[in-house]
């Protein structure tokens, strides 16, 4: 009677340790929504340098559209190879922020004769977005 | 009855029961500093989550109203029919008046085919593409009629229109001139428009200060605020389909 007694006695109650390990617990679970916040801030942000890469690589475009037939060349003549070059691009520019590069590549005759393929390629220069941001566009020639 | 009866027994270990004082003490103390920490985790969630969403507002009506407005100039000036004085009706900085016979009947005066974008009446007198004071909203009208400006993005802070005219110097080397007041005569010779806008978060955040300044399409430069706004701008060219096609 007595031992069993004593046993019910030291039963009540939690530990300090039992209580410090809940907390830590309870600690790791409230830290996990500040990850959630953080992930969702970085995708928002990733959002917006998408959209001005892609904004910025299809405003290339459209001047390269624009551009004569003639003046579009492929400087490096690496043609359908070198599309996808970034440092030995045919020509490229950074953004006035300094945030974005931009890469052009003219390949000539390709897919077809008397077209131009023209691809353009925006990377964010904190690498962010993993790929560059690629638009492609097919000028064919005119006359 | 049953309770006197019960009591005896009950006695003896009742000093074994409920919490001293101390314990309770210490644990209101440990409950109070577990609910400060959840308090605060919320409070600046709370708070970056309302950053977020009115970021996620501005960005998405920014890169609609652009997508929009980008794809109807793009039409400016669709004259199947080859009718006369179809395009171009008025240029400037801070907008743009064209028309398209998008329906290929050889007229403007249907629905849609007679476009105005500006910015809202009197929101910028000097009419430099920059609100006068706060913000406005970016309207399109579709009536030659009457101004019945209808908002398609509301919170603009300014617009640009940049006018690339042809590259007519046949030089080898893309080098077009720019405008952002092209004269009437010049209108045919429009070949892109280069349009720049900056929206701003409709509500400020006091604990952020916007220090940065934005270059538009002509290279301008707007701003520093130094207001505690968030901004994004956007620019693009838009290569006008329908002009240069020769005669």
């Amino acid at each position: 009677m007595n031992i069993y007694r004593n046993r019910a006695i030291s039963e009540y109650g939690f530990t300090l340790i039992e209580a410090l390990i809940a907390m830590f617990i309870l600690t790791v679970g409230i830290l996990s929504l500040y990850s959630m916040q953080l992930t969702s801030i970085t995708g928002n942000s990733r959002a917006s340098k998408i959209t001005i890469g892609s904004n910025w690589a299809m405003d290339k475009i459209e001047e390269l559209i624009e551009m004569d037939y003639d003046d579009l060349s492929d400087s490096d003549n690496d043609g359908e190879a070198g599309l996808d070059d970034l440092s030995g691009a045919d020509d490229q520019e950074t953004s006035s922020d300094e945030q974005y590069t931009l890469y052009w590549n003219v390949a000539e005759d390709y897919p077809i004769e008397g077209c131009k393929t023209l691809r353009v390629r925006v990377q964010d220069n904190n690498n962010i977005l993993s790929n560059a941001i690629t638009y492609q566009y097919i000028k064919e020639e005119l006359n | 009855m049953t309770t006197k009866a019960v009591l005896p027994t009950a006695q003896h270990s009742s000093s074994n029961y409920g919490f001293t004082l101390i314990e309770l003490l210490i644990s209101m103390v440990i409950s109070m500093i577990i609910i400060t920490g959840i308090y605060s985790a919320y409070r600046t969630q709370e708070k970056s989550q309302i950053v977020q969403s009115q970021v996620i507002k501005m960005q998405q009506s920014l890169r609609s109203l652009m997508t929009f407005l980008s794809s109807e100039i793009r039409l400016a000036g669709y004259n199947p029919e080859e009718s006369e004085g179809i395009g171009i009706v008025q240029a400037d900085i801070a907008g743009i008046i064209f028309t398209c016979d998008k329906n290929g009947d050889g007229d403007t005066d249907d629905d849609n085919e007679y476009i105005e974008y500006a910015l809202e009446d009197g929101a910028d007198s000097d009419n430099d593409g920059q609100v006068d004071s706060g913000v406005s909203s970016l309207c399109r009208n579709t009536d030659d009629t009457t101004t019945d400006l209808q908002p398609l993005a509301d919170n603009i802070v300014a617009v640009e229109f940049l006018y690339v005219l042809e590259d007519d110097t046949a030089d080898g080397v893309y080098n077009p001139t720019t405008t952002l007041a092209p004269s009437s005569t010049a209108y045919d010779s429009i070949r892109a428009i280069t349009i720049s806008i900056l929206v701003r978060s409709s509500h400020s955040d006091s604990s952020f200060v916007n220090t940065s300044s934005y270059t538009t399409g002509s290279g301008a430069i707007w701003g520093p605020y130094d207001d505690n706004y968030r901004r994004r701008i956007l620019t693009t060219t838009v290569k006008l389909r329908n002009y240069g096609l020769g005669s």
